[in-house]
């Protein structure tokens, strides 16, 4: 009698849990490290910039950050030449604050301190990714709450 | 067949109320009605504990799945109960409380807070052999826990939707000698809400959601064994300030269970369930879990 009518849950549970099966598609992860997405400098040639004053942004990891340990980068602001285009450092008009954003999940990660390290550059420090995916790298000067500009890096971690 | 229909019952309570169920496993919660009366009973007061564990850290836009070694474990304590009046009306309360683990850290506290009533608009008076009982139901959802917006630690003291949410319902069950089967939908609309720390300042605009679940079991004696997956979707939350607007992504994901329960006795029932979020599907932007609980109820006859 048990037997058939574990017979009978099984038949039926796989009808109707054989469908719609999942593809999970894997990508092998470095347990933190930022993997097969290039983190590499920017060149002089201005990819990444603030909104409102133009400056422009490159950063690169100091240490980078693991699943389980927090990171640093170094990141800085400059404006291009109008005489020949080549990189000149400049201060944004605050230090920067680096926020870390996960636009998928709407969710940010734990807050990070910026010291300025000297003209035009700085360091964020408590740089940790709470999981891995695609994330943002909002670089942006505020003043009390409002944001006054903005650069928005996209990264894969 | 009476028999099936309190199993039956239990067993939809357990799933209808599984933050498992409803819920993406790392962050956040779920939109997770209350006890609905399925069966004869007159009132019910349940008790539920789940222990889930994150499986897949995230599953991105694309589809693409990534995990660490390390994940997050939740554990959810909840406690709720509904009441019949007027004959086919019936209202409930959901209370849940929810802890969050990841390597040093802890977090816990109030959930969102659910409120439900239900009418019984199909009736199984004179038990059909083919029209169902059906159950429909208006949910207000209290944005008593921490959103994933709100939170400042990357989710992980997130408890909630963190929204004001209005839902409608409806649950449809049937008995076939031993065997029962179900389905349930949910729609919700959840409202904007303006939000403002370390993270993030502005009005954060959520839209639709809603859940699709179908299952079926098998009664004997006092055991039943069932099976279900339910399906969920999430619109995009927007951040809007007056400097900017970031759109969001949408949410998707499917949560299977299996359950095993049993009926003490006219009063007393328990359920211990699976459920499972790696195996059904095309998720994207959410984390994965699996997870066990264990739910007692108590129930007053009419």
């Amino acid at each position: 009698m048990f037997g058939k009518t574990l017979s009978a849950f099984t038949l039926a549970s796989s009808i109707i849990l054989s469908s719609g099966c999942a593809q999970p598609k894997y990508i092998k992860g470095e347990n933190g490290t930022s993997g097969e997405q290039s983190q590499q400098e920017s060149k002089a040639t201005c990819a990444n910039a603030f909104s409102v004053s133009g400056y422009c942004v490159t950063w690169n990891w100091e240490t980078k950050p693991t699943a389980s340990a927090m990171g640093s980068l170094v990141f800085k602001t400059y404006r291009l030449s109008s005489y020949d285009q080549t990189p000149i450092e400049t201060d944004a008009a605050s230090i920067p604050r680096l926020i870390l954003w996960m636009p998928g999940m709407g969710h940010g990660s734990s807050p990070t301190t910026v010291t300025r390290i000297e003209v035009g550059t700085y360091r964020a420090s408590n740089v940790f990714f709470i999981m891995p995916g695609e994330w943002e790298l909002k670089f942006q000067i505020k003043e009390g709450s409002e944001i006054k500009d903005e650069a928005v890096i996209p990264i894969t971690f | 067949m009476k028999q099936s229909f309190r199993l039956l019952s239990s067993f939809l309570v357990s799933l209808l109320i599984s933050e498992n169920v409803f819920a993406a496993a790392c962050c956040g919660g779920g939109f997770a009605a209350p006890s609905v009366i399925a069966g004869d009973d007159k009132a019910l007061l349940t008790t539920s504990y789940a222990m889930t564990e994150v499986a897949v850290d995230n599953v991105d836009s694309q589809g693409i799945w990534r995990k660490w070694d390390e994940h997050q474990k939740v554990q959810t304590f909840r406690i709720e109960g509904a009441h019949i009046f007027a004959d086919r009306w019936q209202a409930g309360l959901a209370i849940p409380v929810i802890q969050r683990t990841h390597m040093d850290s802890n977090y816990s506290g109030l959930g969102d807070i659910a409120s439900m009533i239900g009418y019984e608009y199909l009736p199984d008076w004179d038990y059909n052999p083919y029209r169902p009982k059906g159950i429909g139901f208006l949910q207000i959802t209290l944005p008593t826990g921490k959103s994933r917006a709100d939170s400042e630690v990357g989710g992980l003291d997130s408890r909630g939707n963190g929204f004001w949410a209005l839902g409608l319902g409806t649950l449809l069950t049937k008995a076939l000698g031993k065997w029962d089967v179900f389905s349930s939908l949910e729609v919700h609309r959840s409202f904007d809400k303006v939000v403002s720390n370390s993270q993030i300042s502005g009005t954060l605009k959520p839209g639709l959601g809603g859940n699709l679940g179908v299952g079926g079991g098998f009664n004997s004696k006092d055991y039943r064994l069932g099976s279900s997956i339910t399906l969920t979707y999430e619109d995009p939350i927007d951040i809007e300030s007056n400097q900017s607007k970031t759109s969001g992504a949408a949410e998707r994901y499917a949560t299977a269970v299996l359950s095993a329960s049993y009926l003490a006795n006219d009063e007393w029932a328990g359920t211990l369930s699976y459920s499972d979020q790696t195996l059904f599907g095309s998720p994207v932007n959410t984390s994965l879990g699996r997870g066990i609980a264990l739910q007692v109820q108590r129930r007053w006859g009419r």
